[in-house]
C-alpha cells in the first residue's frame, strides 16, 4: 500500500466516523423534550463510556506490560546471577571481565546490584562495586534532574555501589530543596569513617524540622565518638534550635560520650527547655556519677512531668541508698510515670525489700511495685 | 384541588433538583478524591522505591510500639492471628491482646498456645474502661501480653489497651487480621518523616479464600463468595481512591478500627475511645482533629497505601447488613456528636470541607436517596419526567460508577498489584459492571436502615461469624 492510498483510506475512516457523529447528533432533535440538560446528561455519557473503555483496555495493557517487564527482569536476573556468583567466586588476584550489558538495561542492572550488595561484605562488596562501576557516572549525572524520590534512590544506590568515589554528587544533593534528597544524602554522608562532615551535615539539621528527633539523633550517632566534641559544641550552643541541641544531646548519649554529663549538666543548671532538659537527663542516666545527685535532687521536684520522670530514671542510676524516700515520695506523684520510674529507682538502688513491703501493701501504688519485682524476677 | 395538584408538583420537581444536586455533588466529591489518590498513589510509589525499609528499621531510631488486639469470642482465628503477630518485621514491639469477656473458648485457647502465665503490669494511664480480670504473659513469647477483662466493648478493650501501654505509638487493630510482615516499618515511616504525626492509617484488605501459612499469605486471589468479591472492589474504591484521595487533600476523618497507628499521649490527651458509639474509630480520628484544631497545635493524620491488614469480610446479606448498618449507625452518632464542627471555619477545611462532606453526602446521603427514589418514581409516573430523560440519568450513574471502580482497579494496578492472576483482574472488571445491578442498591438499603437505626438510637454491634483462615497444606498438617 502506498501513501496516496493510505491517506484515502485514512480519509473515508474520517468521515465514517464524522457521519456516524452527524448520525448520533441529528437524532438528538428527534428526542422528546430534549433540553441542554439532556444533551449534557448524553454527552456525559458518552465521554464517560470511552473513558471507561480507556481504563479497561489501558489496565489490560498495563498488566501485560507489567508482566512482560517481570518476565524479562527475571530472566535478566537469572543470567545475571550465574554470571556474579562465577565473579565472586573467583580468587582476589583472579581478574574477570566486564559483564556486557545492553544500555537499556543498564538501570536495571545497577538497581539489581544494589539489591545484591545489600547481603554483602568486605571483599565480595567491593567486586559487585567493580561490577557496577562502568554505570555510575551516568546515575551521578542524573541526581540534577527527575522527580525528587528517584534522585533520592539513585543517591543511596551511589552509596552502596559507589562511596566515596562519587562523595561530590552527594554532597551537593545536601543542598537540594526536597527533603527527601537532602536526607538522603545526610544519611549517606553521615557515615563513621567521615567525621569531618558533621561540619556539613550540622548546618542543615534546622531544614529537617518535620522529621522525627530519633530519626535525626540515630543519623548523628552513626557517626561515631569522634564527632562528640562538636555536638558538644551544638549542645551548648544558645544560637542553635532546640530541635538540633536535642538532637545533638540524644547522640552523645547514643554514642556514650563520657565528656557529655559535663555538658549536660551546664544545660541543666541554665533551666532549658523541658525536653532538652529530659534528654540531657538522659545523658546522666546513663553516664552520670553520684557527683550529680545534688542536682538530680533538686530536679526531681521540678513542675514539668517529664523532668520528673528523667531525674528519678537518672537518680536511680546515681543514686544511694538513702535516695529512697525521695523515690518513695516519687511514688504519690499525680504521674503515673513518674511513679514508675520512682519503683524502678528503688529497685535500682537495691532497695528491693521497700518494694516488697510495698507491693503487699494496700498502697495505692503497690501493683507498681508489683510489676517492677515481676520484670526483675521473671513470671 | 388544582392549587393542591400544583404544589405537590412544585414539591416533586423541587425535590428532584435536590436529589439531581445531591448526585452531582457526592460525585464530583467521588472525581476529586479519585484524582488527588491518583497522584498522590503515583508519589508515594516513587517515594517508595527511594527509602529502603531495612536500613530505616536498622539506623532510624524507629520507636517501639504496642499492638492492641482486641479479641471477643475469636476462637476461630485468635491462635493463628496473634502468632502472625509475633512474627512481624519489626526492631522492638509487644503484643497486647485484650480479651473483651469472650463467652467462647478464646481465654483458654490463648492460654494453651501462648502458654501464658499470670504476670503483673502496671497502669499507666487512667481512662475509664471496664474491670480487668487478670493479666498474662507468655512464657516463651516475653513481648505477649493478654489482659483478660469484663466486657464493655471494642472501644472499652482498646481503652484498657492504652491504660497499659508503655510506648509512644500503638497500634489498634482487629485480633481477626492478619499484618504483613513489614506492615508496622511502612506505618510507622510517617511518625519519623514528621515529627507531628498523631495516627496514620493502613489499608484493609479482605483475607476470604488466600492461603495462609505460618501468619504470612501465601496465595492472593479474589474470594470465591460473591458478596466477598463485591466488598474487594468496594475496599478497593474505598481505600485506593477514597482514603488515599481524603489524605492528599489533608483531611482524613477515618481511620478503619482494623489497622491504625497513634501516638499515645495524644490520644490519652483526647480521652481516648468514646465507648457510648459503634464508630469508635472514626470519633478518634475526629477528636483528635478537634483537639489540635481548637489548641492551634500542629499535627497530621494520614493514610498510608501499602501496610496492609487482611481481615475476614462477611459472605452472607445477612452478615453484611448488620456490618453496613452499624457502620452508617456510628458514622451518624460521631458526626452528630462533633455538629459543632460542620461549616465551622475555626476548624479550617475539616470543619468546611471534609465534615460537610460527611454530613450532608453520607451522613444524610441515605435520607435523600431514599424518598428521592420515591419522589423520582412519582415524577416519572406522574409524568413531570421523561422516560428518556429518566434512562439517561441512570445511564449517566450506572458508566459514572463503572468508570470509578475500574479507575480504583487501575490505581492497584499501577502501584501495588496485589491480585497476580489476571482473570482476578477480569473479574474485577465484571464485578464493577454488575454490582451495579443489586449489590450497590443493597447497600443503600443497609445505608437507609442504618440511618433509621440511628434514628431510633438502636445499639450494639450485631453478631459477627467468622469460618477462620485458609492455611497451606504443610500447616494445617501440623
Amino acid at each position: 500500500m502506498n501513501s496516496e492510498q493510505f491517506v484515502k483510506y485514512l480519509k473515508q475512516v474520517i468521515a465514517f466516523i464524522k457521519g456516524l457523529g452527524d448520525e448520533f447528533f441529528s437524532n438528538f432533535e428527534k428526542l422528546p423534550r430534549l433540553e441542554m440538560a439532556m444533551q449534557i446528561l448524553i454527552l456525559t455519557v458518552v465521554f464517560l463510556f470511552v473513558l471507561t473503555i480507556i481504563i479497561a483496555v489501558g489496565v489490560v495493557l498495563l498488566r501485560m506490560k507489567n508482566n512482560l517487564i517481570s518476565k524479562k527482569y527475571s530472566r535478566l536476573e537469572k543470567s545475571w546471577e550465574g554470571q556474579i556468583m562465577e565473579a565472586l567466586s573467583r580468587d582476589e588476584d583472579e581478574d574477570f571481565p566486564d559483564m556486557e550489558i545492553s544500555r537499556r538495561d543498564r538501570d536495571f542492572f545497577v538497581q539489581y546490584l544494589y539489591r545484591f550488595a545489600s547481603r554483602l561484605r568486605g571483599q565480595e562488596l567491593q567486586i559487585i562495586k567493580d561490577l557496577a562501576q562502568p554505570y555510575l557516572a551516568i546515575l551521578a549525572k542524573k541526581l540534577k534532574r527527575g522527580y525528587p524520590e528517584l534522585r533520592a534512590r539513585n543517591i543511596n544506590i551511589l552509596a552502596t555501589l559507589g562511596f566515596p568515589e562519587f562523595i561530590v554528587p552527594i554532597i551537593d544533593a545536601l543542598k537540594e530543596d526536597a527533603p527527601i534528597v537532602k536526607m538522603a544524602a545526610a544519611r549517606i554522608l553521615a557515615h563513621k569513617d567521615y567525621p569531618h562532615h558533621i561540619d556539613l551535615i550540622l548546618p542543615e539539621l534546622s531544614h529537617f524540622d518535620e522529621w522525627s528527633m530519633n530519626f535525626l539523633s540515630s543519623m548523628l550517632s552513626e557517626m561515631g565518638p569522634s564527632i562528640a566534641p562538636r555536638l558538644r559544641e551544638e549542645l551548648l550552643n544558645h544560637e542553635a534550635s532546640v530541635r538540633v541541641r536535642i538532637a545533638a544531646a540524644e547522640a552523645l548519649r547514643q554514642i556514650g560520650d563520657l565528656a557529655a554529663p559535663d555538658a549536660a549538666v551546664t544545660v541543666l543548671e541554665t533551666g532549658d527547655d523541658p525536653e532538652l532538659s529530659a534528654t540531657c537527663l538522659k545523658i546522666l542516666r546513663d553516664m552520670g556519677t553520684p557527683r550529680h545527685r545534688p542536682l538530680l535532687l533538686d530536679l526531681v521536684g521540678s513542675p514539668e512531668e517529664i523532668i520528673r520522670i528523667h531525674a528519678l530514671s537518672a537518680l536511680g542510676s546515681v543514686g544511694l541508698e538513702s535516695d529512697a524516700t525521695i523515690m518513695l515520695k516519687g511514688l504519690d506523684d499525680p504521674s503515673s510515670w513518674v511513679a514508675l520510674q520512682a519503683a524502678r529507682a528503688l529497685h535500682q538502688i537495691k532497695s528491693t525489700q521497700l518494694l516488697e513491703e510495698l507491693a503487699a501493701s494496700d498502697h495505692f501504688r503497690a501493683s507498681i511495685a508489683q510489676q517492677i519485682l515481676t520484670e526483675v524476677n521473671g513470671l | 384541588m388544582t392549587i393542591f395538584v400544583r404544589l405537590l408538583e412544585i414539591l416533586l420537581e423541587s425535590f428532584n433538583y435536590v436529589v439531581l444536586a445531591y448526585f452531582l455533588l457526592l460525585n464530583f466529591f467521588y472525581l476529586l478524591t479519585t484524582i488527588f489518590a491518583f497522584f498522590s498513589l503515583r508519589s508515594y510509589a516513587r517515594r517508595m522505591e527511594a527509602v529502603d525499609l531495612q536500613s530505616l528499621m536498622a539506623k532510624a531510631g524507629v520507636p517501639p510500639v504496642t499492638l492492641f488486639a482486641p479479641a471477643y469470642n475469636e476462637e476461630a482465628t485468635c491462635v493463628e492471628s496473634i502468632r502472625a503477630l509475633l512474627a512481624l518485621n519489626y526492631p522492638e514491639y509487644e503484643v497486647l491482646v485484650i480479651n473483651d469477656g469472650s463467652k467462647d473458648s478464646t481465654m483458654e485457647q490463648l492460654i494453651n498456645a501462648f502458654e501464658l502465665k499470670p504476670a503483673a503490669r502496671y497502669k499507666v494511664a487512667e481512662i475509664d474502661a471496664a474491670a480487668v480480670r487478670g493479666i498474662y504473659r507468655s512464657e516463651y513469647q516475653p513481648n505477649l501480653w493478654v489482659i483478660d477483662k469484663e466486657n464493655g466493648g471494642k472501644a472499652d478493650a482498646l481503652n484498657v489497651g492504652i491504660n497499659y501501654c508503655r510506648t509512644p505509638l500503638f497500634c489498634a487493630m482487629d485480633a481477626d487480621s492478619i499484618l504483613e510482615r513489614d506492615a508496622l516499618i511502612r506505618i510507622v515511616r510517617p511518625f519519623l518523616e514528621d515529627a507531628h504525626t498523631v495516627a496514620a492509617g493502613g489499608i484493609i484488605r479482605i483475607v476470604n479464600d488466600c492461603t495462609l501459612q505460618r501468619g504470612t499469605l501465601t496465595k492472593i486471589r479474589l474470594p470465591k463468595n460473591i458478596w466477598a468479591k463485591f466488598q474487594v472492589l468496594e475496599y478497593l474504591r474505598a481505600f485506593l481512591s477514597g482514603r488515599m484521595g481524603w489524605s492528599a487533600l489533608k483531611s482524613t476523618l477515618i481511620i478503619s478500627g482494623a489497622f491504625g497507628m497513634f501516638k499515645r499521649s495524644a490520644v490519652v490527651a483526647v480521652g481516648g475511645y468514646a465507648h457510648d458509639t459503634v464508630g469508635e474509630d472514626m470519633e478518634l480520628v475526629v477528636k483528635l482533629h478537634r483537639y489540635h484544631l481548637e489548641r492551634k497545635l500542629p499535627y497530621t493524620i494520614s493514610f498510608v497505601p501499602d501496610p496492609v491488614a487482611w481481615t475476614e469480610c462477611p459472605e452472607s446479606t445477612k452478615i453484611l447488613g448488620r456490618q453496613r448498618d452499624r457502620w452508617q449507625r456510628g458514622l451518624f452518632e460521631v458526626l452528630s456528636r462533633h455538629r459543632v464542627m460542620l461549616l465551622n471555619p475555626k476548624y479550617g477545611r475539616i470543619g468546611m470541607f471534609a465534615f460537610p462532606y460527611f454530613y450532608f453526602l453520607e451522613m444524610l446521603g441515605p435520607a435523600i436517596e431514599m424518598p428521592g427514589y420515591i419522589t423520582f418514581l412519582i415524577a416519572v409516573i406522574w409524568g413531570s419526567i421523561s422516560y428518556t430523560y429518566m434512562a439517561a440519568f441512570f445511564v449517566v450513574a450506572f458508566v459514572f460508577g463503572v468508570t470509578l471502580s475500574l479507575f480504583s482497579v487501575a490505581l492497584e494496578e499501577l502501584t501495588f498489584r496485589r491480585y497476580p492472576r489476571t482473570r482476578d483482574l477480569f473479574q474485577l472488571f465484571f464485578l464493577a459492571i454488575i454490582e451495579n445491578f443489586g449489590y450497590r442498591q443493597l447497600t443503600i438499603y443497609w445505608r437507609i436502615h442504618g440511618f433509621i437505626s440511628a434514628l431510633r438510637k438502636v445499639e450494639g454491634w450485631g453478631k459477627m461469624e467468622r469460618k477462620g483462615f485458609a492455611t497451606a497444606p504443610e500447616e494445617s498438617s501440623k
